[in-house]
């Protein structure tokens, strides 16, 4: 139990656990929101945002909201993806279930930051490379209505290890989907810079 | 080598250098971490110089320069060749395009927003070499096409791995007298943790809608997911209960 006194997770909980890599202390106060966000949905029926950085296995939730649609409009889901519609505040602005598809929340952006006045990606603020990211709604539409242009291909990634591992559950990366990012700029530019949404800070 | 291509000296060594500027802007971009590269790649001058010998061979038997042939050749086979992430390839390919593009000859273009970074127009290698000499020694990482900001996350992760070392090597028992021994202090805290565990998710008092049936008899999508999520939650709950037992 060195762990405990260097404060670091002890291995046999990280061994069962989600990919994180904050310190014991935050990794505790993070785990017990994560159990907190689970029994509220569990308990008092689905929510109307879902803290996607909260979930084991994201990518799961992502396949089965895009089913729930799929189902409930007679649907084929691999004709169906999501666009990415950026609103305009943090999780306390939700105050409504959307009409189609999931509102997600808790997001991070590294490497680039969202500007709230022009609705867009903007380079990031001096000395901060990490800030919180809107609640999104991720909306079901035809694949192919999918417009691509002036939006940055944006990773959401777990943590800001970025690379995948392969876990003893079989899932074996840290990448979770592409959010589409509005932006005014060549959007290779981000993709150089390195633009990528995370789940959580290592704090 | 900067004199080797007789067909077309100006294209070629306009060309050269932005092969050298993208060989340097990817290795050094692997300092920054995550922020640069997922992966950690290890790229080697043989994959510049297979890359040097082709464009000397593309340049000398094509009336244009094929900037798309070179910009897949380079990023995705020579260099690509050793990238396994799919975001990897993505960035691999952006960065080439920035240099390997048709702007390039012209000599008023940057290769990135700084002003002191371009292929220099065409001149001898005494006159490039001069060129080079006069750049900056503290690179900012917008030469590697990255946000100043960049060098803050390499400094917290230098900082990081610093402090683990530190760590690593602090003695582990207490100086005597009052002070507590490791143990009790794990003791102690096993207990402050044990104390703040909750009761593990429990399907049997769920709401009603969570985990019901469609009209067609199947289970909602999102149950089931919010299922397989309970199950983990609660291996480890029961895992974190027992180790602090």
């Amino acid at each position: 139990m060195n762990d405990f006194l260097d404060g670091k997770v002890p291995a046999m909980w990280v061994n069962w656990a989600y990919p994180s890599l904050k310190p014991l202390a935050s990794w505790f106060d993070d785990f017990l929101e994560r159990v907190i966000f689970m029994r509220a949905w569990i308990e008092e029926g689905m929510p109307m945002s879902y803290w996607i950085p909260g979930f084991f296995f994201p990518q799961g939730f992502k396949t089965a909201a895009l089913q729930m649609h799929a189902r409930a409009n007679g649907l084929e889901i691999d004709k169906l993806t999501f666009r990415t519609n950026v609103m305009h505040g943090l999780i306390e602005t939700v105050k409504e279930h959307p009409e189609t598809g999931v509102i997600v929340h808790g997001n991070f952006i590294e490497g680039a930051r969202w500007d709230y006045k022009k609705k867009m990606v903007e380079d990031m603020e001096p000395k901060i490379a990490i800030s919180q990211f809107p609640v999104i709604w991720l909306e079901p539409i035809f694949e192919v209505d999918l417009k691509l242009e002036r939006t940055y291909e944006c990773p959401l990634y777990k943590t800001s290890q970025r690379r995948g591992e392969l876990t003893t559950t079989g899932h074996s990366t840290n990448f979770i989907m592409m959010m589409n990012l509005p932006t005014d700029q060549n959007p290779e530019n981000w993709i150089r810079r390195g633009a990528a949404m995370l789940c959580m800070t290592d704090e | 080598m900067y004199e080797s291509c007789d067909a077309k000296p100006r294209e070629y060594k306009k060309m050269v250098f932005a092969l050298a500027y993208f060989h340097a802007a990817i290795l050094e971009r692997r300092k920054y971490g995550a922020i640069g590269w997922n992966e950690r790649y290890e790229w080697m001058n043989s994959d510049f110089q297979c890359s040097n010998a082709q464009l000397l061979l593309f340049l000398a038997e094509q009336p244009e320069v094929p900037y798309i042939a070179l910009n897949y050749i380079v990023a995705q086979v020579n260099y690509g060749g050793r990238v396994t992430d799919d975001r990897d390839i993505r960035t691999m390919n952006s960065m080439l395009r920035k240099y390997f593009c048709p702007e390039v000859m012209n000599d008023n273009y940057k290769l990135s927003k700084l002003e002191m970074y371009y292929a220099p127009p065409e001149g001898t290698f005494e006159q490039l070499n001069e060129y080079l000499s006069g750049l900056p020694l503290d690179e900012d990482p917008e030469v590697f096409g990255l946000h100043s900001n960049a060098n803050m996350i390499y400094e917290n992760n230098v900082v990081k791995d610093f402090m683990g070392s530190v760590l690593l090597i602090q003695p582990r028992l207490a100086a005597g007298g009052a002070a507590k021994t490791p143990e009790q202090i794990c003791r102690e805290n096993a207990q402050a943790y044990s104390a703040r565990v909750p009761a593990n998710l429990n399907r049997e008092t769920a709401h009603p809608d969570v985990f019901k049936f469609d009209d067609n008899g199947k289970p909602l999508a999102l149950g089931v997911f919010l299922g397989q999520e309970l199950e983990r939650f609660n291996i480890l709950l029961n895992c974190i209960r027992h180790s602090l037992v």
